[in-house]
């Protein structure tokens, strides 16, 4: 591994231009983040947070500023299929078995398949599916979908997994089980992950690091370590420090203006 | 999928075998009603021969030149056959393009809308007198009249593609060949589908059309031949093997559509 952060966010702006006007969407954004760091981007719907992780994933061009991943371009990242992508929605592949959509990322850009990719046997057993390998999406139910575009992101050995709310169209109970689920798999190998948010419980659950941004534009309004021990169970939930965190969060969110 | 009993293959066959005559048998029935009615009309009321033929005629004349019927029935379903294939290889060629690139669909779209608002029979005559008398200008009519829904369906569907699979695709750095085959080909064949069922009936009718401005061959050279002689009978079996040609060919498209779309909604029988 190399020195220094794995992602660094540097004064990242973005404006959107429609034929009626300019919505200034990012604001001067800087962050860094560490190898095997888990940090959330939490705020409001509308703040800017999926195109924060667009930027850093290279599907969106930022309008001032530059990102980096491992001292590279997002680009060059790409490229070197070391990013992981899950969406809000699973976007599987509806003509293709949960094992076949697994298996997709490695049909892609094929020069760049890693010896250290798991086989999909393995992925199917992390996710908890060893059974449903040869459904269709359309037959397993929205988490399950959801445990297999998390297992196609891991399936060519990315180092930074990017996730945009991928719970958020789960219901509740679902919803706490895939957020233990996560910590579970994310222990077994500890990359990096940037998780988008607007569930305060689910930032202060996973994160070792919470980034709150304020609304129109986009920018960071604070930073929150925490220092719960992992692994992390439901029970803590309730524990006096976790709700001290929440609270934090919550205040910090509802603050007005720009960094407090 | 991992063990079915033979028991339940069985009871499963009968359980399709009952659907499909479910779906055969009352048409089947409402046909030879139509027959009785048709056949009792004529007998009782002394229609002409030269204007209605009972359909007893009809059907005993097709047994007795069966073979007569099978060849011209053959021409005109090669020329239709070839002249979708190419009609349709072209629409897609050109769909793909138009997919991809904004500048193209502006140029070359209304150049398509121009052919397809210009009535084929006004060609036809053209096209015989530039291709002669062969199964050419058939087949190029037969491609002029499939291209124009197989392109319009193909330039949507090939766009119509999950926002998430295609950034998830990108995020993997793939390539745009890539994303057309992975992503864009399977996304367009729900729309294909329903432009082959569209095409497929017309490629028939432009076979016919063809066959009318110049051809000693083919169903619709039996149709003009046999209206010029008052032949009512071998008219209405001409009719009627283009009617079971029509049907037939889309039956397959219908059988192909529900083979390759099993994933689709629409292919979810409610
Ligand atoms: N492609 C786009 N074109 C124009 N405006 C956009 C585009 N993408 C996002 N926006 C705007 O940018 C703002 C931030 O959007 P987004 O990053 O999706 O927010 P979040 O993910 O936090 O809900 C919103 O006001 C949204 O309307
Ligand atoms: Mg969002």
């Amino acid at each position: 591994m190399q020195d220094g952060s794995h992602v660094r966010i540097s004064n990242v702006s973005k404006r959107f231009t429609t034929t009626s006007e300019t919505l200034l969407a990012l604001d001067d954004v800087t962050l860094d983040i560490e190898h095997g760091e888990f940090v959330c981007l939490l705020g409001p719907s509308g703040c800017g947070k999926s195109t924060l992780l667009r930027i850093i994933g290279g599907l969106t061009e930022p309008t001032d500023g530059g990102v980096t991943i491992g001292g590279q371009t997002p680009s060059d990242a790409q490229a070197k299929k070391e990013l992981g992508y899950v969406f809000q929605d699973p976007s599987l592949m509806p003509w293709r078995t949960a094992e076949d959509n697994i298996r997709l990322p490695l049909h892609v850009n094929r020069a760049m398949n890693k010896d250290s990719a798991p086989p999909v046997e393995e992925l199917l057993t992390l996710v908890g599916l060893e059974r449903f390998g040869h459904y269709y999406p359309s037959q397993l139910s929205g988490g399950m979908q959801q445990r297999v575009a998390l297992a196609r992101a891991l399936a060519f050995g990315p180092s930074l997994l990017l996730m945009d709310e991928p719970f958020g169209a789960l219901d509740e109970i679902t919803r706490e089980t895939m957020r233990y689920e996560l910590m579970r798999i994310w222990n077994s190998d500890k990359k990096t992950v940037v998780f988008v948010t607007h569930s305060i419980a689910e930032a202060v659950t996973l994160s070792d690091r919470v980034v709150v941004l304020s609304g129109q534009p986009g920018r960071v309004k604070g930073v929150v370590d925490i220092e719960l021990p992992r692994p992390r169970t439901a029970d803590m939930e309730s524990n006096r420090s976790f709700v001290d965190y929440a609270n934090d969060l919550r205040k910090l969110l509802m603050q007005e203006g720009g960094d407090g | 999928m991992d063990n079915p009993s033979m028991q339940d293959t069985s009871t499963s066959v009968r359980r399709r075998l009952v659907s499909a005559m479910s779906y055969v048998v009352p048409p089947v029935l409402a046909l030879l009603l139509a027959g009785i009615v048709w056949e009792t009309w004529v007998r009782v009321s002394d229609v002409p021969i030269y204007m209605v033929p009972p359909p007893s005629e009809v059907l005993k004349q097709l047994f007795w030149e069966f073979d007569f019927f099978i060849n011209e029935g053959s021409v005109t379903l090669f020329e239709a056959l070839v002249g979708f294939s190419i009609g349709a290889g072209v629409a897609l060629t050109g769909a793909a393009l138009m997919a991809h690139s904004r500048f193209l669909e502006r140029s070359l779209l209304p150049l398509a809308i121009l052919v397809k608002v210009t009535p084929v029979v006004a060609v036809a005559p053209l096209f015989v007198i530039w291709f002669g008398f062969g199964p050419i200008p058939k087949i190029l009519i037969t491609a002029l009249i499939t291209f124009f829904p197989v392109l319009v369906n193909g330039v949507t569907g090939f766009r119509s593609v999950d926002r998430g699979s295609l950034d998830f695709l990108r995020s993997l750095n793939a390539s745009r060949r890539e994303i057309f085959l992975i992503l864009r080909v399977p996304s367009a064949l729900p729309y294909l589908f329903s432009a082959f069922r569209v095409s497929i009936p017309l490629s028939v009718i432009g076979a016919v059309v063809g066959e009318w401005f110049s051809a000693d061959r083919g169903l619709g050279s039996v149709i003009i031949v046999a209206h010029s002689n008052l032949d009512m009978v071998t008219l209405f079996d001409a009719i009627f093997v283009l009617a079971f040609m029509g049907v037939g060919l889309t039956a397959l498209v219908s059988v192909a559509e529900r083979k390759a779309l099993f994933w689709h909604e629409s292919s979810v029988v409610v």
